[in-house]
């Protein structure tokens, strides 16, 4: 093994590169577990690229097909209902967990300068992963898959003048049809994770050059710091290890909360199931649009507080990191997480 | 101290294997899948419920034959001489449909489902043509073929 | 107010789009919307029907009676278009055998149609005229046989038919467990369908020895269909077993990576 990095170490220096890159990239040896989310959120997706590439292998996007071939997958190919169970949860613990990066980023006020370039490509890769979790729930061709998109395909209507143009440009056609599968399909499988790799390195570059923050409350100057490998590395490995777990509870022995009766039925254009609504991700910005009584309105300030989140770095330009010396900033970012959640429980049960 | 560092040797060793078993474990799951599918299975004799060929000269005799392939009922007519085979099972509710061979038609009796010689739906509830199934004959057997 | 129910349009007006063409049909149907409006008498199929599982399947009155809906006056119910009325009780087992070959086929083998006696049996009697509801084994009542005779040969037939029909809809509920763990039961749900189908046409024939010869080869279809479910079901208990040893062991994994990382500090 020696000998062989000691071959390539000679021609491009390879040892230097792990040396500054891993044994002796230096992090605050205070980093809680949240610090790892990222790390897991890297884990999911490798996960989904494997499975997704291995589900892609025998997925046909016909609208005659695509149903009978995820049906052959989950009933035929060897592991292929393993595979397919664990792209759909992937995809669910994905979100939950950026939700969670996204939240302990805020609290901890690390969006702050020199950190504002990470949290503006992390909000695009927030948008990123809901449209790869959009384009994605067309593909089965079910009940659920169809009735979900044109619900969610509707609001683009919203938009003032040009919004029923834009609903079929979005579709392909006037409703939901094979047109509407042929983009869809390209979004999720070359042109989201393409965008994807690209804002994750870029992410990934810009904290390496800022630096990992350090934990608020730390008093600079005694800020102790270890190897990341091994020291966070493993940290990194453990927290993985336990989200995998979390996944597989869910992939072995909770199916049906992601495979509702609607996503076991051929799509019928024809029939609209009862009780038809967006994954969870979705209920609250679903739920905020039926609260509203201008539909209008409702997508303007659901934009609003968009780009507000997306800017906040720019708008929030104090330097003092610690939430609990943030009053007004505390107030906001507690009743904003309190809200959401309220808007999803209030979209699950309506 | 010595305490220390065995207890670090001890978990560094079970950490290897960890690594280990998950790079490994991803491996047969994945050479599983990609497995093609044996041509004995997309090939079917056209057999009773016994579990016996049903022969090609049954068929001929009383001009179709219901019998068992790929796990359901499947029905083969000859039709003007040649055999042809189909699903038996109706696609609207799943009756078995029967062949008429003086009208040439299939006829669903739970609620008079009408196919034609190829499968094509004429009339009724049923809203798929019956699949149908390339037919071999070997001696006097016939074996069903997938699609 | 007026707010809320803008709201409420402009957002499911698309989808309403879709289903409203499916039941355009019905909601432009003169038979119903006439029929309707005459109240009383003339009005009570409509709603007996609304109730049926002929509605539940999109059967609907032109389907049986003839006629075009479409047209909205007197002319939907004219023989050109191809109305051919209320069907006398002698005419029925025809008429409802348009759809039912095999169930008229089997009725009038039987002494509920052969019989000499003035009146007799006909399908509405029991089945009722609009008001069909899925067949069950419970349609053999004492209330409803007794109407004309004794319940005693009605009694036999049901005894001979409910360990059947019994084992038929615990069946059904396994299918549909198994058929919510992903697996594909389409084929089995159409085999049970079609043996329970054949079953329940048998009885119209209402001779208990016939019933008792034909039950052994359903029950053998329907063994297999248990056996295939059975096995469906091994294989969602042999794959739960291999997620609990992966998931501890990918917790166990956390717990011995968090003690190797604090030997090392």
């Amino acid at each position: 093994m020696k000998k062989i990095v000691d071959w390539i170490d000679e021609r491009v220096g390879i040892r230097e590169v792990i040396k500054s890159n891993l044994t002796g990239y230096m992090v605050p040896a205070n980093l809680s577990f949240w610090y790892s989310m990222g790390a897991v959120l890297l884990a999911m997706l490798l996960i989904q690229f494997i499975s997704g590439i291995l589900l892609l292998i025998y997925y046909i996007p016909d609208v005659d097909k695509a149903f009978d071939s995820v049906t052959y997958i989950t009933n035929e190919v060897p592991f292929g209902w393993l595979m397919r169970r664990v792209h759909a949860m992937a995809a669910n613990i994905f979100i939950a967990v950026l939700f969670l990066h996204m939240a302990s980023t805020l609290f901890m006020g690390s969006y702050k300068k020199p950190r504002e370039l990470q949290w503006i490509s992390g909000c695009v890769l927030l948008s990123l992963g809901f449209l790869a979790a959009l384009s994605g729930y067309l593909l089965p061709w079910s009940q659920l898959s169809y009735w979900a998109t044109t619900v969610a395909t509707d609001t683009i209507s919203a938009v003032p003048y040009i919004g029923n143009e834009l609903v079929k440009w979005v579709r392909g056609s006037e409703s939901v049809a094979q047109a509407t599968l042929g983009r869809f399909f390209t979004l999720h499988v070359i042109v989201v994770p393409l965008l994807f790799l690209m804002l994750v390195a870029m992410h990934l570059f810009f904290m390496r050059r800022t630096g990992i923050s350090n934990p608020p409350g730390t008093k600079t100057g005694e800020v102790k710091k270890v190897p990341f490998v091994p020291h966070f590395a493993l940290e990194d490995l453990k927290v993985i290890y336990f989200f995998l777990g979390i996944l597989f509870i869910f992939v072995f022995f909770y199916p049906k909360l992601y495979f509702p009766t609607d996503a076991l039925e051929p799509a019928d254009p024809f029939f609209t199931p009862p009780h038809i609504k967006p994954e969870w991700y979705f209920l609250a910005t679903y739920q905020m649009l039926k609260l509203i009584p201008n539909k209008f309105l409702g997508v303007f300030i659901q934009i609003l507080l968009i780009l507000f989140l997306i800017f906040l770095p720019l708008i929030d330009v104090g330097s003092e990191r610690s939430p609990l010396k943030r009053p007004v900033f505390l107030i906001l970012a507690v009743l904003g997480v309190l809200v959401f959640l309220a808007l999803t429980v209030l979209g699950k049960i309506l | 101290m010595g305490d220390e560092i065995g207890r670090r040797d001890f978990f560094g060793t079970l950490v290897k294997w960890i690594f280990g078993l998950t790079v490994l474990s991803w491996i047969p799951p994945m050479v599983a899948y990609l497995l093609p599918k044996s041509a004995a299975e997309t090939e079917k004799v056209f057999v009773n419920p016994s579990g016996n060929p049903i022969m090609v000269s049954a068929v001929s005799e009383e001009g179709s034959k219901v019998g068992l392939a790929f796990g359901h009922p499947t029905v083969v007519i000859d039709y003007k001489g040649e055999l042809r085979a189909f699903s038996a099972v109706c696609t609207h509710l799943g009756c078995i449909v029967q062949w008429n061979k003086d009208t040439g038609i299939f006829l669903c009796p739970c609620h008079a489902g009408k196919f034609d010689a190829n499968g094509n739906v004429i009339s009724g509830p049923p809203p798929k043509p019956l699949p149908q199934y390339g037919v071999k004959v070997v001696g006097n057997e016939i074996k069903l073929l997938e699609a | 107010m007026i707010i809320k129910y803008l709201l409420f349009f402009s957002f499911g007006s698309l989808l309403f789009a879709f289903v409203a063409q499916v039941f355009a049909q019905e909601q432009e149907s003169s038979c119903i919307s006439c029929h309707t409006e005459f109240g009383d008498d003339l009005a009570k199929p409509v709603g007996l029907w609304q109730e049926s599982i002929h509605k539940q399947n999109g059967i609907s009155c032109n389907n049986c009676h003839g006629g075009n809906p479409e047209l909205q006056d007197m002319e939907a119910m004219s023989p050109g278009e191809g109305f051919v009325g209320a069907p006398t009780e002698e005419e029925v087992p025809e008429f409802c055998g348009k759809c039912h070959v095999a169930v008229m086929e089997n009725y009038m083998k039987s002494p509920h149609w052969l019989t000499e006696k003035k009146k007799r049996p006909v399908c509405t009697t029991c089945h009722t005229a609009h008001h069909q509801q899925r067949a069950t084994v419970g349609l053999i009542s004492e209330e409803n046989c007794s109407r004309c005779h004794t319940y005693e040969r009605a009694k036999k037939i049901k005894f001979v038919m409910e360990g059947t029909e019994t084992k038929i809809d615990q069946l059904n509920n396994s299918i549909e467990k198994v058929k919510e763990e992903g697996f594909d039961t389409q084929s089995l749900e159409a085999a049970l369908f079609a043996n329970r189908n054949q079953f329940h046409r048998l009885t119209h024939v209402l001779s208990v020895d016939l019933i008792i010869d034909r039950t052994g080869t359903i029950t053998d279809d329907i063994d297999k269909i248990e056996k295939a479910v059975k096995d469906d079901e091994t294989t969602i208990k042999r794959r739960k077993i291999f997620g609990a040893i992966l998931i501890a062991f990918l917790f166990i994994s956390a717990f011995v990576i968090h003690n190797y990382r604090k030997s090392l500090s």
